[in-house]
C-alpha cells in the first residue's frame, strides 16, 4: 500500500498513547499489511527514543547548587532559614514586557539604564522607558564569558540587592512572594552588575551609522571599546517586516457590488439545487492515483506538498421523505479532518478540508487545493464568493472562482498574527471583514488574547481594528451579525463569558463560572447563547439570555457526556441540543415547552450525533448511528432519511438544502470498496 | 546531616525544607534527588547542550528552592518542577533564538552543507534530527509524555491547561513529529 501519509500522524499519536480504540484498530490493521508504515513507525520510535538523555545529570550540579544556596543564605543574613522564611527576592523586570530578566539575557538602555531583555529592546526599536528614545543599550560583561554558568551566581548576587528607586525610566520589579510588580524606577544597584554601565545623568546620544546599501548588517554591532559594550540597534531584519501588503501585490479593487450581495439572516438559499450537486468521482481513480491538481503557492514558510490519502469523505444527499444517494467521494488529505465538511452559505459549494489541504466541489466541478494548514481554519464569506484560509502565519483570502479557474492562484496573506501571537480562530464578520483571534503562545504566558477585525477586501485592505485585548485566554468567540454586518462578538475565557461591540466597546462580562465550554452557539437574534459545558465534571447544557442577564440550565447531562451539537432555529425561537445519548428541543423563552428524547425514543438505540434545523423550524435532522433521521419536533416522530452503513461515521453538521439534507461520512477507502 | 527516610512524601519534605537548617537542607536534597532526572531529561531535550543543561538544571532547582514557601504542598510537585524547568529552558532559548536566526540566515546564504544529501538516507540520524527540529513546546510535550511518562492530568497541571487542550496539543505535536520524520526520511508523499 503506497498511500500511507494519513497514518503518519496516527502512528505518532499511537506512540504517545493518544489513540482511541477505533483509531488503534485502524492503525493496527494498516500497519500489519504495510511495510513502509512499519518502517516509519520504527523511525518514529527512534526519534522519540532520541529524546532520552544518554547521560545522567552530573553530581557537580548539586555541588554548585549547594554553593549557590549557601551564598544565597549568607546574603539573607546569618541564621536565616530557607528562602521561604524571608520570601523576599528582588529582580529586575524588563521595561518592555515586564517579565523578569535573567543575567544572561539582560541589557540596559545606554541612556537611562532601564533594564530590558535584549530581544525586547530590539523588538521595540529603542528604549521603552517613557520619555527615553535611546537606541543603544549596554550589556553586562558576564554575557561575554560563560554566560549561563556565571549567570547563576550573578542571579544570586542580584537577588538580595534592593533596587534603588529613582533614575530615568526603568522598572525594577519587586517580586515578593509572587506579589505584583511595582512601577518603581531603576534600579542598577552598585555591585550587582559585573561591569560599570552608563551614567543616567549623562545619556549617550544615538549615533547615526551610515551603511552602504546591501552591506551585511550585523544584528548587534559593538560600537564602543571602553569599559562597557554599547550596541547600536540594527534596522529591522527583513523577516521582521510585515509582509502583508508590501510583499504581495495589492488585491484587485473591491468588487463592491458583488461582495455586498450576501444573504441576510433568514433568507432562503439563493437558489435551489437543480443540477446534480457535484459529480460522483470515480472511487478507483481516487484511491489509486494522485488527485489531479496544481499546487497552490502558499505562504513561503509553509511547505506545499501533495498528500495522498486512504480515507474518503463522502457527501450524501438524503431526502426528508426517505432515500439517499452518494453524490461525491473525496479523498482526504489528512487524518485530522474527520469533521471538516463545510457548505458555503449559498449551499452551492462544499469544502472538505484536512490537515494537508482542502477540496472544493461545485456543480460538477472539483478542485483540490494543497496547502499546509497547521490550523484547519477555513471560513466562507457571507456571499460565498471568497474563502479565508488560515495558513499558520496568517490569513489568506482567495476568490473561490479563481481557485476553480486557476488552482495555482497564489494566496495573499491579508493579515499576520502579531509578534509572539498565533492565530487561534478566524471567521468572516461582514462582507469585507474578518474577525481573527490571536493568542500569545509562549510557554508560561497565560494565553493573553486579542480579537482583531481585519479588512479583507475593498478600501482599507489590510487595516485592522482591535476589538478586544485581554490578559485572559479567549477560548472561543462568536460574531453576532445583523443584516450581514457585525454588531457584537461574544467570547469565552476559562473564567467567564464576555461581549464586545463592533466598535470595540466592551459590553463587559455576561456570565461567570460557566465551566469548560465544549460547544457554543449564538442565536440569530444575538440575544441568546447556548453552551455545552463541563462544570466540575458534570456536563450541562446552558442557555444564557444576554438581554436579560439570565442563565438557565437546559439539561444536566451527567458526568460522561461527550461533546454534542447545538443549533438555534432560523428565527432563534427554539434551541436544540444533542449529546451522545439524547437530543433536546425547547423554546428559548418557555422553559416548560420542550422535550428530551433518547436514541431509543427515536427508534435506534445508538449514538446521537450532529443536528440541524430545517428552515421551517419544525423539523430537525439528527444523525443517529449510521442513520440520518428527520425528527418532527411537533409530533416528536422520527423518520429515516438515509442509512449509510457505517455506524458512527457521519461527520460534521448536516445542512438542509430545501427538502434535502446534505451530510458527510468519513470512511476508510478500503472499507468503502468492500462495501 | 540527619538522614531522611526514603519514601517520604513530597509534602513532608517541602515542610521540612521550609523549616531550614540541616534537616531542611537534607529534605531539599532529597527532593532534588527525586526529581533531578526528570528535570534533566526535559532540559536536555530542550537545550541539547550539556553545559547549558547543567546550568539550567542548577537554575531550576534554585528557583524551586526560592519558591518553596509559595508552592502548594497539597498539589503534585513533579508537574510543577517540570514547569519551572521548562520556564528556565525557555529563558535560555530566548537568548539563543536571536543568534540562531543569524546563524541560520548565514547558512542559507552559504548554501546547503556538502554532506546534507549524504545524511538524508541515514534513518537513525534523521530520526534524531526530526525531534530536534521541532519547536520547543511540542518537543517538551513529547518528551514529557514519552520519556517522562506524564499522564494527561499531570501534563495539564504542568502546562496550566485543561486535559482536553493538552491532548489536542499532544496530537498536534505528534503530527509535527510525523511530518519531520517523514521529511527527513525522504518519504514520498506524492
Amino acid at each position: 500500500m503506497k498511500d500511507c501519509a494519513d497514518f503518519e500522524a496516527l502512528l505518532a499519536s499511537q506512540k504517545l498513547g493518544l489513540l482511541e480504540s477505533k483509531e488503534e484498530l485502524r492503525v493496527a490493521t494498516h500497519v500489519r499489511t504495510c511495510e513502509e508504515c512499519t518502517r516509519f513507525a520504527r523511525a518514529l520510535g527512534e526519534a522519540l527514543t532520541a529524546a532520552v538523555p544518554d547521560e545522567a545529570p552530573v553530581a557537580e550540579v548539586w555541588a554548585k547548587l549547594s554553593e549557590q544556596l549557601g551564598e544565597h543564605r549568607d546574603g539573607a543574613g546569618a541564621g536565616a532559614k530557607a528562602v521561604g522564611a524571608t520570601g523576599l527576592r528582588v529582580t529586575l523586570a524588563c521595561t518592555f514586557c515586564h517579565a523578569t530578566t535573567l543575567p544572561w539575557d539582560k541589557v540596559f538602555c545606554a541612556g537611562c539604564l532601564a533594564p530590558h531583555h535584549q530581544e525586547c529592546f530590539e523588538e521595540h526599536g529603542s528604549c521603552s522607558a517613557p520619555g527615553c528614545a535611546e537606541r543603544r543599550f549596554v550589556r553586562p560583561e558576564l554575557a561575554r564569558a560563560e554566560p549561563a554558568r556565571r549567570s547563576l551566581r550573578g542571579a544570586a548576587g542580584v537577588v538580595f540587592v534592593l533596587a534603588a528607586v529613582g533614575g530615568a525610566g526603568g522598572i525594577a520589579a519587586l517580586a515578593l512572594s509572587g506579589g505584583p510588580r511595582t512601577g518603581a524606577h531603576p534600579a542598577v544597584p552598585p555591585g550587582s552588575l559585573e561591569v560599570p554601565v552608563g551614567d543616567a545623568e549623562r545619556p549617550v546620544k544615538p549615533r547615526e551609522t551610515p551603511r552602504e546599501p546591501g552591506a551585511e548588517r550585523p544584528a548587534v554591532a559593538p560600537t564602543a571599546t571602553d569599559d562597557r559594550q554599547v550596541f547600536d540597534l540594527p534596522p529591522p531584519a527583513l523577516d521582521d517586516v510585515p509582509v502583508t501588503p508590501s510583499s504581495t501585490p495589492p488585491p484587485p479593487p473591491s468588487k463592491s457590488g458583488s461582495s455586498r450581495e450576501e444573504s441576510r439572516p433568514g433568507d432562503s438559499p439563493s437558489r435551489p439545487l437543480e443540477a446534480p450537486f457535484v459529480t460522483h468521482a470515480d472511487l478507483r481513480a481516487l484511491s489509486s492515483g494522485a488527485v489531479q491538481s496544481s499546487e497552490v503557492q502558499a505562504d513561503p514558510i509553509h511547505e506545499v506538498r501533495s498528500v495522498p490519502a486512504e480515507c474518503l469523505m463522502e457527501v450524501h444527499r438524503a431526502s426528508a421523505g426517505g432515500g439517499a444517494r452518494l453524490v461525491s467521494s473525496t479523498r482526504m488529505f489528512g487524518v485530522w479532518a474527520t469533521n471538516a465538511f463545510v457548505a458555503s452559505p449559498d449551499r452551492r459549494t462544499v469544502l472538505v478540508h484536512g490537515f494537508g489541504g482542502f477540496r472544493l466541489l461545485r456543480e460538477g466541478r472539483e478542485v483540490a487545493v494543497r496547502v499546509q494548514l497547521l490550523y484547519p481554519y477555513v471560513s466562507w464569506s457571507p456571499d460565498s464568493k471568497r474563502l479565508a484560509v488560515w495558513l499558520g502565519a496568517g490569513v489568506a483570502v482567495v476568490e473561490v472562482e479563481d481557485l476553480f479557474r486557476r488552482p495555482e492562484t497564489k494566496f495573499r496573506i491579508t493579515h499576520r498574527a502579531s509578534q509572539g501571537r498565533i492565530g487561534q480562530g478566524m471567521t468572516w464578520a461582514g462582507p469585507d471583514d474578518l474577525l481573527v483571534l490571536e493568542r500569545r503562545h509562549e510557554e508560561g504566558s497565560r494565553g493573553e488574547s486579542r480579537l482583531v477585525l481585519v479588512r479583507a477586501a475593498g478600501s482599507g485592505y489590510g487595516q485592522q481594528t482591535t476589538l478586544l485585548e485581554t490578559d485572559e485566554r479567549v477560548e472561543w468567540f462568536l460574531p453576532h451579525r445583523r443584516s450581514g454586518r457585525l454588531e457584537a462578538v461574544v467570547y469565552g475565557t476559562p473564567r467567564s463569558v464576555g461581549a464586545v461591540d463592533a466598535r470595540a466597546g466592551s459590553l463587559g462580562s455576561i456570565a461567570f463560572e460557566v465551566g469548560e465550554v465544549r460547544n457554543v452557539a449564538i442565536s440569530p437574534t444575538g440575544t441568546e447563547v447556548a453552551l455545552l459545558s463541563n462544570r466540575g465534571g458534570t456536563h450541562v447544557a446552558l442557555l444564557l439570555h444576554l438581554g436579560r442577564s439570565v442563565a438557565e440550565t437546559l439539561e444536566i447531562l451527567g458526568s460522561s457526556s461527550a461533546d454534542g451539537g447545538l443549533a438555534f432555529s432560523r428565527t432563534g425561537t427554539h434551541i436544540a441540543w444533542s449529546t451522545l445519548l439524547r437530543v433536546g428541543v425547547r423554546s428559548v423563552r418557555d422553559k416548560d415547552g420542550g422535550f428530551v428524547l433518547t436514541g431509543r425514543d427515536l427508534g435506534y438505540e445508538k449514538e446521537i450525533g450532529n443536528i440541524a434545523w430545517n428552515e421551517d423550524e419544525k423539523r430537525l435532522a439528527v444523525a443517529v448511528g449510521e442513520r440520518m433521521l428527520v425528527l418532527d419536533v411537533v409530533t416528536r416522530r422520527a423518520d429515516v432519511a438515509a442509512k449509510v452503513g457505517v455506524p458512527g461515521s457521519i461527520a460534521a453538521e448536516p445542512v438542509w438544502v430545501g427538502e434535502e439534507i446534505l451530510f458527510s461520512v468519513f470512511t476508510d477507502a478500503a472499507d468503502r470498496r468492500k462495501r | 546531616m540527619p538522614a531522611v527516610a526514603s519514601g517520604i512524601e513530597d509534602k513532608e519534605l517541602i515542610r521540612r525544607a521550609r523549616e531550614g537548617g540541616d534537616d531542611g537542607d537534607a529534605a531539599f536534597r532529597q527532593l532534588y534527588e527525586r526529581y533531578v532526572k526528570d528535570a534533566w531529561a526535559l532540559l536536555r531535550a530542550l537545550l541539547r547542550e550539556t553545559a547549558r543543561t547543567e546550568d539550567a538544571l542548577q537554575e531550576t532547582f534554585f528557583r524551586v528552592y526560592l519558591a518553596l514557601d509559595r508552592v502548594d504542598a497539597d498539589r503534585p510537585l513533579r508537574p510543577w518542577i517540570l514547569q519551572v524547568a521548562r520556564n528556565v529552558a525557555i529563558d535560555s532559548l530566548r537568548v539563543e533564538k536571536k543568534s540562531a536566526r543569524l546563524a541560520r540566515s548565514r547558512r542559507e546564504e552559504a548554501g546547503p552543507a556538502p554532506d546534507e544529501d549524504a545524511m538524508k538516507g541515514e534513518r537513525a540520524e534523521a530520526a534524531r534530527e526530526a525531534l530536534a527540529a521541532l519547536p520547543h513546546e511540542p518537543r517538551a510535550l513529547l518528551v514529557a509524555r514519552h520519556v517522562l511518562s506524564l499522564s494527561l492530568a499531570e501534563l495539564a497541571e504542568s502546562w496550566s491547561v485543561s486535559e482536553r487542550t493538552v491532548s489536542e496539543r499532544l496530537r498536534e505535536a505528534a503530527g509535527l513529529l510525523a511530518q519531520a520524520v517523514a521529511m527527513r526520511l525522504g518519504r514520498s508523499r506524492s
